[in-house]
């Protein structure tokens, strides 16, 4: 069994997830102006900026249609895996692919005794294709799924690592890492005892009501397959197919 | 010149909500969908909202996205609607041709199904579990 909830791997990445977050281009302007000002400044990051990512492989595999693989949970939420799955189609599908309907999908991968998703991550990509007909397959793993509660403020943090395997050659096409963190604390920085008792309000809040995951799972999930440069280039079903690829070429 | 570049973005945008297109495709409420039986584990309240959505885009003459028709047709399935789920399969592979070799798989299935189901009371079976195998004769003529 693959690293499943261990209390002590959580220990250790702990310390590595906060020492990303603060490198990461989100916490260098936490709760400035809101989510959307954060999208927008990351999408242009992303035109300006490309981080290089190898697209040769994609390109020479270019699939028209996904099968996402059951979800593999690295936390304790029992529902990450399912708003996973609930969600991500949508942002999917819209960069143009066929997405085999996870509704069915899940049904069959228990139907074939493959629902657990430790062991559907480890069979070989072809098996995918033999199964559903799938060009690709795309694995996602929950690394961080909750509320984090810090000094002047708490937070909802969701983390997914998506990778995504040529069904034929089992090459690797693509590979992304999102953190989405929603401060529902104070914390902007003007009255630390306000935020303090923000923060406290915002944990008692928590206590009572689970948060709505679904839009930061969304978020996610448009991040990582719609960020300029760094996503998904342009499916079959785009309008965008094959004109957007200077796009996604790594630089020389 | 730039303003005729906004007023057509503006008349796509308005489009767009006319016709209830987020981008591609008609999304309805697939979400609502999805969550009903993934998260919720109520296959019957995903099959409802299914329904009034593939309606909805069907008046709305938006365009139906991928895997609506399959997942509507596997939920027909699990209720016995064989012949529903037969119809929604062929449209997904209209569709999508993508979606053809897995379609093909469950449309025979559902024959197999439909063999067992005619052959000597006459009842319609039960709505069968998936996943269960069927060691019934399924063709009584060829006999």
């Amino acid at each position: 069994m693959r690293r499943r909830n261990s209390p002590q791997r959580h220990a250790a990445t702990e310390k590595d997830r906060w020492k990303s977050f603060r490198c990461s281009f989100f916490s260098l302007s936490p709760c400035l102006c809101g989510e959307a000002f954060l999208v927008v400044l990351s999408l242009l990051a992303g035109c300006a900026l490309p981080r290089g990512k190898d697209y040769s492989a994609f390109f020479a595999n270019q699939p028209r249609s996904i099968l996402v693989a059951p979800v593999l949970n690295d936390t304790t939420s029992l529902e990450a895996p399912e708003i996973v799955e609930a969600t991500i189609t949508e942002p999917l599908a819209e960069r143009g692919y066929y997405v085999f309907p996870l509704i069915l999908t899940d049904a069959l991968f228990k139907d074939l005794g493959l629902s657990e998703a430790g062991y559907v991550h480890e069979l070989p990509p072809t098996r995918f294709r033999e199964l559903f007909g799938a060009d690709a397959v795309l694995f996602v793993d929950v690394k961080d799924w909750g509320a984090k509660y810090l000094v002047m403020e708490a937070a909802t943090v969701v983390e997914l690592d998506f990778v995504l395997k040529d069904t034929r050659s089992g090459e690797t096409l693509w590979t992304s890492s999102q953190v989405i963190r929603r401060s529902s604390g104070g914390g902007a920085g003007g009255d630390p005892i306000g935020a303090l008792i923000a923060a406290a309000i915002g944990y008692v809040l928590s206590e009572a009501i689970e948060p709505d995951y679904r839009p930061l799972a969304r978020q996610a999930h448009w991040q990582a397959f719609s960020a300029p440069g760094s996503g998904l280039p342009a499916g079959p079903y785009s309008p965008q197919f094959g004109a957007d690829r200077d796009r996604y070429t790594a630089p020389p | 010149m730039l303003r005729f570049i906004g007023a057509l973005l503006a008349a796509c945008l308005l489009a767009g909500c006319a016709t209830g297109q987020r981008g591609l495709y008609d999304w309805g409420d697939f979400d609502g969908a999805q969550s009903a039986d993934l998260i919720d584990h109520d296959p019957n309240a995903a099959l409802a909202i299914y329904a009034q959505t593939l309606e909805q885009i069907q008046q709305r003459n938006g365009r139906v996205p991928p895997g609506l028709y399959a997942d509507y047709g596997f939920l027909l399935y699990l209720r016995g609607d064989y012949a529903g789920a037969l119809r929604s399969f062929d449209a997904e592979k209209r569709l999508f041709p993508e979606s053809i070799p897995l379609m093909d798989r469950l449309i025979a299935r559902v024959h197999e199904r439909q063999g067992d189901a005619v052959p000597t009371s006459g009842v319609p079976a039960p709505t069968p579990p998936y996943s269960s195998t069927h060691s019934q004769a399924p063709n009584v003529e060829a006999q």
